[in-house]
């Protein structure tokens, strides 16, 4: 889609990926998504359970197990560069040093057997030389940053000692060790109470600000995306079905499985009436339906949608869906 | 079902309590519930969580309380007590006017068919090696025997039609199945015995967003068909003013507010719940706004703050009386009742 | 899956938990190999017994030829020296004979059956005792938990074959006594086993469901939790069981097995000892085969375990 220009900073280009399991037809997680992150930008990947958004985050990284996971195509370009060409080495210093990651767990992604100060210097050493008597002090100033309380304490402590929210930011902190330019948060404050969530969000927008990186938010809550996002990707089995900014997103839903989310939203709905819905189940990401992979939880599903597959098509200026009803109204 | 009656009413140790109106299917007074905290070689107990410390709630003949907090408040646990799941150290709960608390386990059993409960992980909710006909038949197994195995089939049947299941999803085993048509399965199960009183426990927080919706829709629908009450538990302000009539907000084993779910919503007066309105995300990225942020997290129940036990958190706390006093339970207006020495 | 493939897929048959657990095992193909091994000697032991007792079996393993002894395996009989009722079927020594002439094949058939029957009986010992004090730790936990697990605690203190050779050298040999000993003696693994998981189990919101139903506790253990709970059992009373054969054998060895004459292949492998340059077989044949049925038995042990491991297993989606 768009060019590599100067405001470009993660240029995905149709990723596939496919697990293969034993006795079992491949499952195809990601179908051919493709993005761009600008500088200084939240992009929010949403989608619900299986639609293949945590699988596109972990692809950027590198981080899909194989076997049984195939990156089967697609390029990956950070700052014009192919991380999925680049050799191993190299990647690893860019994980957790250009990119960093944080995860809805926190607990499993620190080392229990460390301190959280220590595991933060690590970080600093593993990306560039910093004199070990000026550590201390570096960490517990980032400690600070993330509005860590009592920041000397949180250094010398183990994860179990911290709350998932103190974890949660520990794993930002680090992210800020690194001086990251992108920061991917895959579900980051599934695991934490809202008003938890709320500090978090507000931390790394705040922090966003201040440091002009970007960030990649993959989520399943819409209210989130809302709140936090610039542009919104929505994921549905595998594929993008509609690409807007966030305002434009809320306003008018273009693609029929988006608008279906928005309206089953109860706080969309005032008062004590049925909430509108989308029938039916998300399908299983091994036994999709063939081409439009929603028509049969679609309301304004036609024969075409079950025969052909629609492509990703600019709809309005900057809004992008796929959808075969949508195409049809463009034209007429 | 009708012509079923507790024994326990003669009985003369559980006397019926004083009369409240037909209206009120169930009251909780003074609920507490202490774990001990053991440590040490010889297990000595070295501290308590107060996971519910002194709740008061009532819930109509068909109506639905939802009950809101964070994690640790308590809210689990007070839904589990009430259906006696878990023994409440003190405090007295009033199901269709006659005392449970320590009514002795054979005649608490003939009392669940009455009272039953929907769980938040519709993995772990139903038993791998049970068909789902035998998971949801269970109770008229120990219940309706008698009736013959027709009956029973008969019954499963009807009730997999009212979930919005296929019939012969009763042959099949629950890993068969997606996250919603468990939560379904699970619903199947509690409405078995026909009860007049479900707590649902974080039923939605688990499913995806599409499925939530259809699971609330369902839950609403038995709700009016069959005259069902529920003590609604959820974390979710907006699923939960949603579906209830009533809400209470629970913060570390206390219900700090509790009214109608609308004027609460709107209104909030703890400033607890204020706060957790400000924190949910709205939906809507044109209302992006300044919240109220609380300091730290929710602490642990092991020996809470003394006072009122917000005061740590609180952004209005008054240093003469909140860290010293405990708030009594008042209520503020007609309806609305509110643990804050500071509201007028 | 949709909620209307569910009115679809009315003709397929439900996939039952013992169906899906035979196909992740079809995986594992030691585990399969170890199976059929286990397979193969359940089959052997019990057509052992129809052909070495009763009055005038067709294979007497205690028939003593002493003009045919120590002869090699698939060397032919000498009809001369025996009479044609007490010929070994085929008319060879297809294992060979012993130092008093009795035919191995004969000997190792009963031994099979004895190995059978001690570890069945004495795993089953085991599981039983096991299974209700851990069933019973588990799930009421408190006083009940504290003095079962330190019971378990100090059966653990006590060296097990010292305990038995101590018996058996009271009260003399005998196999119904090494089954129940070995029993008694080995139910503490399970019992720690069956406590974890009942533990976890009454966590489980599906107990907490049947208990809201109105379940007895008999229910709630019998019919809800115990079931959920054999998987390990399973795998460790498989482990059991070639732990008893070996201890047998190895008791057998030290003469303090089952008394003459009948064959274990303890008791081969230790007459054995003294001929091991003139006849080797005779400690070759009872070694390898406790060897292969240990080994085999480990393997579908292990096999099973990887398999019930819920975090191997695929949820449906």
């Amino acid at each position: 889609m768009a060019s590599a220009d100067d405001g470009t900073l993660l240029d995905v280009r149709d990723i596939r990926v496919t697990f293969h399991v034993a006795d079992g037809p491949p499952v195809r997680a990601v179908e051919g998504v493709s993005f761009t992150i600008e500088k200084g930008e939240t992009l929010a990947v949403v989608g619900e359970s299986g639609c293949g958004k945590s699988v596109t985050g972990l692809t950027i990284m590198r981080l899909i197990p194989s076997p049984p996971g195939v990156i089967e195509s697609g390029e990956v370009l950070f700052q014009g560069r192919d991380l999925l060409a680049c050799p191993e080495r190299e990647m690893r210093s860019i994980r957790g040093g250009e990119i960093a990651m944080i995860f809805q767990e926190p607990m499993t992604s620190l080392n229990p057997v460390f301190t959280i100060g220590f595991q933060i210097a690590e970080a600093l050493h593993a990306h560039r030389d910093v004199s070990k008597a000026e550590d201390r002090k570096r960490v517990v100033e980032l400690l600070r940053r993330v509005q860590i309380p009592s920041p000397e304490e949180g250094f010398s402590s183990y994860p179990h000692q911290l709350s998932g929210g103190m974890r949660q930011r520990a794993m930002i902190a680090m992210a800020l060790a690194c001086n990251s330019k992108l920061l991917i948060a895959d579900e980051p404050t599934t695991a934490l109470d809202v008003t938890t969530q709320a500090q978090i969000f507000e931390l790394l927008t705040e922090l966003r600000q201040e440091m002009g990186g970007s960030i990649l938010l993959i989520t399943h809550d819409l209210a989130v995306v809302a709140e936090t996002a610039d542009r919104v990707v929505v994921m549905y089995a595998g594929r993008v079905v509609e690409q807007s900014p966030v305002n434009e997103l809320f306003d008018a839903p273009l693609h029929p499985y988006t608008r279906g989310l928005l309206e089953s939203i109860p706080s969309r709905n005032a008062g004590k009436t049925k909430l509108p819905v989308i029938p039916g189940s998300v399908p299983d990401a091994a036994h999709k339906p063939a081409n439009c992979h929603f028509h049969p939880r679609c309301p304004y599903a036609r024969q075409k949608c079950s025969q052909q597959d629609p492509e990703l098509r600019q709809i309005l200026p900057g809004r992008f869906a796929r959808c075969w009803a949508l195409g049809d109204w463009l034209e007429t | 079902m009708t012509g079923w009656r507790p024994k326990i009413e003669k009985d003369s140790k559980h006397q019926r309590a004083t009369p409240t109106g037909s209206e009120t299917l169930l009251e909780v007074h003074n609920l507490k519930k202490y774990f001990p905290v053991r440590r040490g070689l010889l297990r000595r107990i070295v501290a308590h969580i107060q996971a519910v410390d002194g709740v008061d709630l009532s819930i109509r003949r068909g109506g639905c309380l939802g009950l809101v907090g964070e994690s640790g408040c308590g809210k689990t646990t007070t839904g589990r007590i009430i259906l006696r799941l878990i023994e409440p150290d003190d405090g007295q709960i009033i199901f269709e006017g006659t005392r449970i608390e320590s009514l002795p386990d054979n005649q608490m059993r003939l009392l669940r068919r009455k009272m039953q409960i929907i769980f938040q992980d519709p993995f772990s909710s139903l038993n791998p090696r049970f068909t789902v006909g035998g998971i949801i038949s269970e109770g008229l197994k120990i219940f309706e025997a008698d009736k013959g195995r027709q009956y029973i089939n008969a019954r499963i049947v009807e009730l997999l039609r009212t979930v919005g299941l296929s019939p012969d999803a009763a042959r099949r085993y629950p890993h068969e199945f997606s996250g919603g048509q468990r939560q379904r399965i699970g619903i199947a199960r509690a409405l078995a015995l026909n009860p007049k009183f479900i707590v649902c426990d974080e039923p939605v927080s688990a499913l995806d967003a599409s499925i939530q919706a259809q699971v609330i829709n369902l839950l609403e629908e038995l709700q009016e068909r069959l005259g069902l009450a529920y003590l609604f538990i959820a974390h979710d302000l907006s699923v939960v003013r949603h579906i209830s009539d009533e809400i209470a907000v629970m913060y570390l084993g206390w219900i700090v507010e509790r009214g109608p779910a609308d004027e609460v919503c709107e209104d909030p007066l703890h400033p607890y719940t204020k706060a957790l309105l400000s924190a949910v995300p709205s939906a809507d990225p044109h209302a992006r706004r300044k919240r109220i942020m609380l300091k730290g997290d929710v602490p642990t129940p092991v020996n809470p703050p003394p006072g009122c036990r917000f005061c740590p958190r609180c952004f209005t706390s008054d240093s003469s009386v909140c860290p010293v006093e405990v708030p009594p339970e008042r209520e503020v207006r007609p309806g609305r009742f509110v643990r804050c020495h500071l509201v007028k | 899956m949709t909620d209307d493939s569910s009115l679809e897929s009315a003709g397929k048959p439900a996939a039952s938990p013992l169906w899906e657990t035979w196909r992740t095992l079809r995986r594992n193909y030691l585990g399969v190999a170890g199976m059929v091994f286990f397979l193969v000697f359940l089959v052997v032991a019990v057509f052992g017994v129809a052909v070495t007792s009763g009055r005038h079996p067709i294979m007497d393993p205690s028939h003593i030829r002493l003009k045919e002894r120590l002869k090699g395996p698939l060397s032919h009989y000498n009809p001369k020296a025996v009479e044609d009722e007490h010929k070994p079927p085929l008319g060879v020594y297809l294992l060979g004979t012993d130092q008093l002439g009795r035919d191995i094949l004969a000997r190792m058939l009963q031994g099979a059956w004895v190995s059978l029957t001690v570890g069945f009986v004495a795993v089953g010992i085991s599981i039983t005792v096991g299974v209700f004090f851990g069933g019973l730790a588990g799930y009421f936990g408190h006083w009940a938990d504290a003095v079962i697990m330190r019971l378990v605690d100090i059966m653990l203190c006590i060296p097990r074959f010292i305990l038995i050779l101590t018996i058996l050298a009271l009260w003399g040999p005998g196999l119904f006594k090494i089954m129940v000993i070995v029993g008694l003696t080995s139910w503490m693994g399970t019992t720690r086993f069956v406590r974890a998981e009942f533990l976890s189990l009454r966590q489980q919101d599906f107990v907490t469901a049947a208990k809201a139903l109105g379940s007895s506790h008999l229910r709630l253990i019998f019919r809800h939790m115990l079931p959920n709970a054999l998987a390990p059992v399973l795998v460790s009373a498989t482990i059991g069981i070639a732990t008893a054969i070996l201890l047998e054998a190895g008791l057998s060895f030290l003469g303090f097995g089952v008394p003459p004459p009948h064959a274990t292949w303890g008791k081969i492998l230790a007459s054995g000892r003294e001929y091991l340059f003139d006849a080797p077989w005779l400690t070759y044949i009872p070694g390898v085969t406790i060897l292969v049925v240990v080994l085999s038995f480990n393997l579908f042990g292990e096999g099973l375990r990887d398999t019930l491991n819920p975090k191997l297993r695929q949820r449906g989606a």
